[in-house]
């Protein structure tokens, strides 16, 4: 493993329950340390955290097989997987609008049209996929979800499946929530009035400050939509009623800083902001190459600092990437997946085709059956067994497997896993952050929803 | 020999989930407890100082087998208490002392009891203090106020005829009471502290008479959801407070014993320690010696007790019928009263 090199963060993976490298007997780490000035050991099965003295850190280190033993008193199995078919999903997200206004360069459904002509979605087939949602929920809360394109291209059915799915739900006795992702231009005062009525959870896709944001979201015209995406949320931000707003920015190579974003962002009046890096779509000059991963790592923990202190001082958190990474340390989150794609979450494309999610709309590869024929348990079972950290490889032998789940199924498949030591990294910093904070600024926790 | 590892401290939840402490947790130490004294909240104390002399047991709380009038008894002597071994270096007799007295004990069933207690100089005598002498709880209360330290104590037997008939020295140290770490140290078994508070598994609160509760022994519960419950009905299913034992209609399943009844019951009930014949926990050595039973003596002090008989029997009387008590006196009339030193 290559570490990544960033201040006070050196990654050391080591031991396996019979003290071998990793790797040598097969056994995949069962526990990794993580130095500093609270020394830590993360056992990798349970995701538990765990402090010691620096002596026993040291005999750690150098398998001391009585700490070793000492340690492996408090370890548990990973996560369990499921012998069984997986139950209907319940979470889907409908492409309304397989077409969009902008013309983002590095947008992964290639102008909002998944390489094929731009569609709508018949408001029969939402309403169609809305039924089968609800009535495979078993009383279980759902998720209806939005997804382009650009949703807002066509708000009629919008509307109509919302109203739809509320009444439906209601008459189900099934609890029911909404979420959209949106560039934010083209939001009106009645959708406004639709997200604050139904608690929607808003994801507005904007980059960073107007620099930042047209430097690669840009209308079909050549011109900047930071602008009008601003003016269009500006209503909901002011007053958001009962809905969650967020931005989203997507952080591209040519400028890697995140705390900009951030701040950049929560001026326009956003209260939370989450970053991503480009690792896919067809403007490859933006991707990530493997030499940027140490300094966005360095990016991310500047930000993460800078959160800290923020909280720190009595101010709301805002920097989602942090607060989620603290939260799940805190829970213990062990998982095979890395995120619900397949399992409890699928996407429906325009034509009422399911597919595996939002991102995988009209790749034969990933398609899970339709609306008509009903999803399959066969192709949903298979796609995601040779998914699961614990069956591949470098995943299974990873330390971090269970907190990070092995990566974006679609970004995966498409340009591998260049970005692990990254993760690696930030997972670190996060644990590291947790560990200081419980000990000498809880209320940072707390405000995070991590204690 | 490699030093040992840990601690490991958990951090997140799911480390916390899988930590198994050590150990009793920390509010049932001593340290940390509420610890009152008749007849106690996490422990008895009484039961706290049957040990206060390594290698004696001596009863203050079980009211027949001290009998109140009587001051503190041996009931037993404990070779096996650790804290003696540790007393050897400075008290190099006291073994051998307690060896002969576990003998006599063995052969003769007469009792032991408390008499002169010697500390830093002041000498004590329990059973002439006051010219009355003092009953178990008096005694215990003395013994209350010894300091750590060594500690002589005087054991007096009495012949049928109320006169001494013999005396044995013993010299000691007061027990410590804890280990390392605030632990209670490894000479009481297992229930021994607790073996005299009222529990409402037993039964025996109604009869408490102290009106207070062990903190950790509700004797409120939240009911039951009855299979043929209404819902909506208030309250709700399975949140309307009771009081434990007195269900009411309609749900009256269990007969609600009016005081008498229970008072009367307590003393005759299976679920109930018999008072008099409550075992004591004898799982820590298998060459631990059985507590004796005391045999009720026919001796009587003439100015001890007289104000606590129900008649007025001739002290001296050899025909007097066994002693008949009134209800043992509660003692100390406040928590605070414990805590008075003895003066010489």
């Amino acid at each position: 493993m290559t570490a990544v090199e960033a201040d006070r963060w050196t990654p050391v993976t080591l031991g396996t329950r019979t003290g071998d490298a990793p790797g040598a007997s097969g056994d995949p780490p069962w526990f990794h340390l993580v130095p500093g000035r609270r020394p830590l050991a993360w056992l990798v099965g349970g995701s538990q955290l765990f402090e010691m003295t620096p002596s026993d850190f040291d005999r750690l280190a150098a398998g001391d097989e009585a700490v070793v033993a000492a340690l492996s008193d408090a370890a548990v199995t990973g996560p369990a997987w499921p012998d069984s078919p997986p139950e209907p999903p319940t979470a889907v997200s409908l492409a309304l609008a397989q077409s969009c206004n902008l013309s983002c360069s590095y947008c992964y459904a290639d102008a909002g049209q998944f390489g094929g002509p731009a569609r709508r979605m018949p408001v029969d087939v939402a309403r169609r996929a809305v039924d089968v949602l609800v009535d495979g929920a078993g009383g279980r809360r759902v998720t209806l979800g939005f997804i382009g394109g650009e949703v807002l291209l066509h708000r009629e059915a919008l509307h109509d499946v919302v109203a739809y799915a509320g009444d439906r739900a209601d008459a189900a006795g099934v609890p029911i929530g909404f979420s959209i992702t949106t560039n934010g231009t083209l939001v009106t005062p009645a959708d406004v009035a639709l997200f604050r009525i139904h608690n929607f959870a808003v994801t507005v896709s904007l980059d960073g400050d107007h620099r930042a944001n047209d430097a690669h979201r840009r209308a079909r015209d050549g011109r900047g939509s930071f602008e009008r995406a601003v003016a269009g949320v500006a209503e909901l931000l002011a007053d958001p009623g009962r809905a969650k707003v967020a931005a989203r920015a997507t952080v591209t190579r040519h400028d890697i800083k995140v705390h900009e974003r951030v701040e950049a962002l929560a001026a326009v009046g956003f209260a939370e902001v989450g970053v991503s890096p480009l690792r896919t779509g067809p403007d490859r000059q933006a991707r990530f190459a493997p030499t940027d991963w140490a300094p966005f790592l360095a990016e991310m923990v500047r930000a993460a600092d800078a959160e800290v202190d923020r909280v720190g001082a009595g101010h709301r958190p805002r920097f989602t990437n942090l607060s989620t990474g603290l939260r799940e340390i805190h829970r213990g989150s062990a998982r095979p997946l890395p995120c619900g794609s397949t399992l409890s979450y699928v996407a429906v494309g325009a034509d009422g085709d399911y597919w595996t999610c939002h991102r995988t709309v009209d790749n034969p590869a990933y398609r899970l059956g339709d609306l008509d024929e009903g999803l399959s348990a066969t192709a949903r079972q298979a796609f995601l067994d040779r998914r699961r950290v614990d069956g591949q490889e470098p995943c299974r032998s990873c330390w971090a497997r269970y907190l990070c789940g092995g990566g974006c199924h679609a970004e995966v498949d498409e340009v591998g896993r260049e970005g692990c030591d990254y993760i690696r990294g930030w997972l670190e910093h996060c644990i590291s952050v947790y560990a200081e904070c419980q000990a000498t600024r809880p209320e940072v926790l707390r405000s995070m929803g991590a204690s | 020999m490699s030093e040992q590892a840990g601690p490991f401290v958990p951090l997140n939840l799911s480390a916390r989930l899988q930590r198994s402490a050590a150990g009793n947790p920390a509010g049932a130490r001593l340290a940390s407890g509420v610890a009152n004294c008749f007849p106690g909240l996490e422990f008895d104390h009484r039961n706290l100082d049957r040990r206060f002399f390594p290698g004696l047991v001596v009863e203050f709380a079980d009211p027949v087998v001290a009998q109140p009038s009587m001051g503190g008894v041996v009931t037993a002597v404990d070779l096996d208490d650790p804290v003696l071994a540790d007393a050897a270096a400075t008290h190099p007799h006291l073994h051998d002392d307690l060896t002969a007295l576990s003998a006599d004990m063995a052969a003769d069933n007469r009792a032991w009891w408390i008499g002169r207690i010697v500390q830093g100089g002041v000498v004590i005598d329990p059973q002439t203090i006051h010219g009355l002498g003092l009953d178990s709880l008096g005694t215990w209360r003395i013994v209350r106020s010894l300091e750590p330290g060594a500690v002589q104590l005087v054991l007096n037997r009495f012949g049928d005829d109320g006169v001494a008939a013999g005396e044995v020295v013993l010299d000691g140290p007061r027990r410590d009471y804890l280990a390392a770490g605030d632990t209670i140290d490894a000479g009481y078994a297992p229930g021994e502290l607790t073996q005299s508070l009222c529990s409402p598994w037993q039964h025996d609160f109604r009869d408490c008479g102290c009106y207070y509760w062990a903190s950790n022994h509700p004797d409120i519960a939240i009911e039951a959801v009855q299979p043929d419950e209404e819902p909506g009905v208030p309250p709700p299913p399975g949140t309307g407070w009771v009081n434990w034992l007195r269900a009411r209609p309609p749900r009256d399943n269990v007969p609600e014993l009016g005081y008498y009844e229970t008072a009367s019951a307590i003393r005759t009930s299976p679920w109930c320690c018999a008072i008099g014949s409550r075992p004591t926990p004898t799982d820590r050595a298998p060459s631990r010696r059985p507590r004796p039973t005391p045999r009720p003596t026919s001796w009587w002090p003439s100015s001890a007790m007289a104000w606590r008989l129900s008649s007025t029997p001739s002290p001296s009387s050899t025909s007097t019928p066994g002693p008949r008590y009134a209800r043992p006196r509660k003692w100390p009339p406040s928590p605070t009263a414990i805590w008075l030193r003895a003066s010489p």
